[in-house]
């Protein structure tokens, strides 16, 4: 599917203004995330949010808490969250957003205290 | 034993802070007559939250304080009414009463039931001033039928009873005992 400059210019204002949109696009279209993605601007606020990151390439919908870790800029995280709370697919996005081409390569340690699944 | 001072962003799952008492005396007020989903966009929270705070303060959607019943403000014409008037008052009148209902029917308060009620109540007045009009009220053969043109609305206090329906033509209609319609 190629769209038009007019409809490709209307898609990525609504993409970067609506980050619901971004993944709503994703579930329904992903053809036309593709289109969105060539855009500069786009590109830019994938490189530079990884929320809309996780929304638009990866089709997560966060919690709040999730997405106050990956919008989180500190060499060291604590993660303080019980079982079934999303530790590790958080950390999945967190490793994928850090590790784009642009990004300098950064490991991501994960360190279990305990079995969290023991009440 | 080598201590290093990390500095470390510990992250909790709270989500949203504690309630304050202004945001829980919006939610007494609004929780009863609230959808759950709008008053969690309203609040900042999730639906759940929103469910979960109402188990909390024991409050339930059945608290709302509902209108006793359906008010019909409408004063239909009989049919020896209508046949006194000439076509244009008859347009005149039909007219008026299509903008009252068209403006009661805009009352966002109105259950749905009552609309249904209305709407029908409303066809059928025009279907009588019509048929008037045309001059061929006979059509709708006996008195008995004629009758059946106005339809006796039911409310929450009066009985209950279901009316016989019946079509004539493109049209549905109900009958009732009675030629007019009822004031609520």
């Amino acid at each position: 599917m190629s769209l038009s400059d007019e409809d490709c210019r209307q898609l990525v204002a609504r993409l970067l203004s609506d980050t619901d949109y971004a993944l709503k696009l994703r579930r329904d279209s992903y053809s036309l995330v593709e289109e969105a993605a060539r855009d500069a601007a786009v590109m830019k606020r994938l490189a530079s949010d990884p929320i809309f990151f996780s929304n638009l390439i990866l089709g997560i919908r966060h919690t709040p808490y999730q997405t106050r870790f990956l919008a989180s800029r500190a060499k060291r995280i604590v993660l303080r969250w019980p079982r079934q709370s999303g530790k590790t697919l958080s950390l999945a996005a967190y490793a994928a957003e850090q590790n784009q081409p642009h990004h300098t390569p950064r490991a991501v340690t994960r360190y279990v205290t305990s079995r969290s699944s023991i009440d | 034993m080598l201590l290093i001072a990390f500095k470390i962003e510990i992250i909790e799952m709270s989500g949203k802070e504690k309630w304050t008492p202004e945001e829980e005396e919006t939610f007494r007020q609004q929780y009863p007559t609230t959808p759950n989903k709008i008053l969690a966009a309203r609040l900042g929270r999730t639906p759940l939250a929103i469910s979960m705070k109402a188990t909390h303060l024991g409050l339930t959607k059945k608290d709302a304080e509902k209108p006793a019943s359906f008010t019909n403000s409408f004063e239909p014409l009989t049919r020896e009414e209508t046949l006194k008037l000439d076509k244009i008052d008859l347009l005149g009148v039909n007219w008026s009463l299509l903008e009252m209902f068209r403006r009661e029917l805009t009352n966002p308060e109105l259950r749905t039931r009552d609309r249904i009620r209305l709407m029908h109540t409303m066809s059928s007045h025009t279907a009588t001033i019509s048929a008037v009009m045309r001059g061929s009220e006979d059509q709708l053969g006996s008195e008995d039928d004629l009758k059946a043109q106005f339809i006796r609305l039911e409310y929450d206090e009066g009985e209950k009873t279901t009316p016989r329906r019946i079509r004539y033509g493109r049209r549905t209609y109900v009958l009732i005992e009675k030629p007019v319609a009822v004031k609520g």
